[in-house]
């Protein structure tokens, strides 16, 4: 156990607890526990909006892939997302903005119900984000006992407990108030140590140049920007992350946090900025730990998971170690703090709505479901850990191929009907779940490469459009004020001609 | 038949076609229209305005022909074994130059031609006046 490393790791816990009592003291009503009582600027939400889609699976899992693989995944992956940024920002800021002035919009299943005047189609929402959190909780609960654990020198279930505590302590008071303000500290801190990280990981291989001549020498296709993933795979992963991410549910619903359209502005160029910027944590510490293996200059690895940590002890001074393993904890934590307060919505709001039931004192509720979820999903990760690393693999695909023809498509296109929306969605779960599931027992319909998030992703989008085509009115028409916002008004009825000046 | 029922068509027609790609495994077959993909939803996000300004119409023109044109010239860098070559683009070799040094930025300047024609997107597409 290094002293500098856990002090600098324990100061970074103290202060988000501190800023989970901050935003506990204000957190008065539901709408603040979901959607921050609609009072975030640009910088707060679009800082929140990269540092929980950069997650501990990004940093970890990226770094370990570019050590066995090269840039394939940066390529495909990383490079796709700041682009994702501004799509959704296109698509979806202005109108659900708009969206949110309608009433009590705290979660994609009251825009959904909103849209198709469906409780159905919010009960398949909340149903698909719930299968959607247990994936990603149980992930980041995997990731944080391993953090944990090699800091404090505990065992990985010790280590996860303590993480998970700390995340409780701050989400059951503060939800999302308390989640996205963390958000911004811990994205400001990704944001410096990646720097730092990216100049030790060249200083260690020697400049980019030396670095590049060595892999040529060596393996050549981890100079290219493919590396070694089979081509198709690149586009898929660029459909699926760029197009896919704007359905999201931890990034969709801080659209409705904001308190003004100007603060829309700058949004995507800070969100893609900051994920970019991070992403340079990733290559630089990948394409060096591969350069000093190939060099001999690594210790062996029981697996390229452990890239990450191990350059950093063994590479980078003590208190660079502190503030990347800190940025780590970050990347795990604001990805868990949403998903917590995502879940508790699924439990308390969507499900018993769909059903026709209001939850009373719901702020209450609220909190109940998050101390439960966070009991469940740290239960459920450290005794069936193989179930939550499967859930884990298709949480994004599942996000793509269910929320986005319903939610995103819907919120474009008049067209889209609620006979659609439930059919994509439902088949979005069921096919990624048979496909991933068949893929780990070695059924694999699909040929080498395809990533299944994308694949399934394409067909719900056909299938959405084409069920829309072929039920379009038979259903409720959409309201004229939603009318208006799907085809990028304000969502304002019309001035009758005669009425004006 | 409504220009956003035109252009989702379109993306229905274009999601078919990478659908195919992907059953085929052919790389090309998925990224090439899904560049166009990204053009047909900027068109559906800037909404109605597009019918009546140019700058929002060329935007979402403009982002998917750029794109093709980066991915042409990686294209050409990656012909004949891209990992050995001896000229070296600000130490990488040029297909990896080609993506990390353009075709990377390219995504942040879509997202800074967002800020630059903010004004243009938030007008009320229904009305025109400000949304």
């Amino acid at each position: 156990m290094n002293l500098t490393i856990v002090s600098i790791v324990a100061a970074y816990l103290v202060v988000v607890l501190l800023i989970g009592l901050w935003a506990t003291g204000r957190t008065k009503t539901s709408g603040d526990f979901y959607i921050a009582g609609r009072s975030l600027g640009v910088v707060v939400m679009a800082v929140a909006v990269f540092s929980s889609i950069q997650s501990g699976f990004g940093v970890v899992g990226g770094t370990s892939t570019v050590t066995a693989g090269g840039y394939g995944f940066v390529s495909g992956v990383m490079i796709a997302t700041p682009l994702g940024f501004a799509l959704t920002w296109l698509m979806l800021g202005k109108r659900m903005m708009n969206v949110g002035d309608v009433g009590e919009m705290y979660t994609v299943g009251d825009v959904a119900e909103l849209r198709y005047k469906s409780p159905v189609a919010r009960g398949v929402m909340g149903l698909t984000v719930a299968l959607g959190v247990l994936g990603y909780l149980g992930t980041q609960v995997l990731a944080m006992g391993i953090v944990v654990a090699a800091i404090f020198e505990v065992s990985t279930t010790t280590g996860a407990i303590i993480g998970m505590a700390v995340l409780g302590l701050y989400v059951v008071g503060g939800g999302i108030l308390a989640g996205v303000y963390t958000d911004l500290f811990q994205g400001v801190l990704m944001l410096v140590v990646s720097f730092v990280a990216f100049y030790y990981a060249l200083e260690s291989g020697g400049g980019i140049a030396s670095m590049t001549r060595t892999l040529q020498a060596e393996a050549p296709d981890l100079a290219t920007p493919f590396g070694l993933s089979p081509w198709v795979t690149i586009p898929c992963w660029i459909f699926l992350f760029s197009l896919g991410g704007s359905a999201q549910p931890h990034g969709l619903t801080k659209f409705l946090m904001l308190k003004e359209r100007g603060s829309l502005r700058w949004g995507p160029l800070i969100s893609g900025t900051g994920y970019a910027i991070t992403t340079l944590m990733v290559v630089g510490i990948g394409s060096a730990v591969s350069v000093l293996t190939l060099r001999g200059e690594f210790p062996a690895m029981d697996s390229p998971d452990e890239s990450f940590t191990q350059y950093l002890t063994d590479f980078t001074p003590p208190v660079v170690a502190g503030l990347v393993i800190a940025g780590l904890l970050a990347a795990i934590m604001s990805t868990g703090s949403s998903f917590l307060t995502l879940g508790a919505a699924s439990a308390v709001r969507d499900i018993p709505r769909a059903f026709n039931i209001t939850v009373r004192r719901e702020l209450l509720w609220s909190r109940v479901a998050v101390a439960v979820l966070l009991v469940l999903s740290t239960a459920f990760a450290l005794y069936i850990g193989n179930v939550v690393a499967l859930l884990g693999t298709f949480g994004w695909g599942t996000f793509a191929a269910s929320l986005f023809p319903a939610l995103v498509l819907g919120m474009l296109w008049q067209g889209g009907t609620k006979e659609a929306a439930i059919s994509s969605a439902l088949i979005g779960i069921v096919l990624n779940f048979v496909l991933e599931v068949g893929g780990k027992y070695g059924w694999t319909p699909l040929p080498e490469g395809v990533v299944v998030g994308a694949f399934v992703f394409a067909i719900t989008l056909i299938v959405y459009i084409g069920v829309s085509m072929a039920t379009r009115g038979r259903g409720a028409e959409v309201d004229p004020h939603l009318a208006s916002v799907i085809e990028g008004g304000s969502g304002q009825a019309p001035v009758p001609a005669s009425q004006t000046v | 038949m409504r220009s956003t029922d035109r252009l989702v068509t379109l993306l229905l027609v274009l999601v078919t076609i990478m659908l195919v790609g992907m059953l085929t495994a052919s790389w090309r077959v998925v990224l090439y229209p899904y560049l166009i993909v990204i053009g047909v939803i900027i068109l559906l996000g800037v909404g109605a305005r597009r019918r009546k300004d140019a700058v929002l119409l060329g935007y979402g023109i403009a982002v998917p022909v750029v794109y093709i044109a980066l991915y042409i010239w990686l294209e050409t860098a990656m012909a004949d074994d891209p990992g050995s070559s001896s000229d070296l683009v600000l130490g990488l070799v040029p297909a990896t130059a080609v993506y990390f040094l353009a075709i990377w930025p390219f995504g942040l300047l879509v997202a800074a031609c967002y800020a630059f024609f903010h004004r243009r997107i938030m007008t009320d597409a229904t009305t025109g006046a400000d949304s």
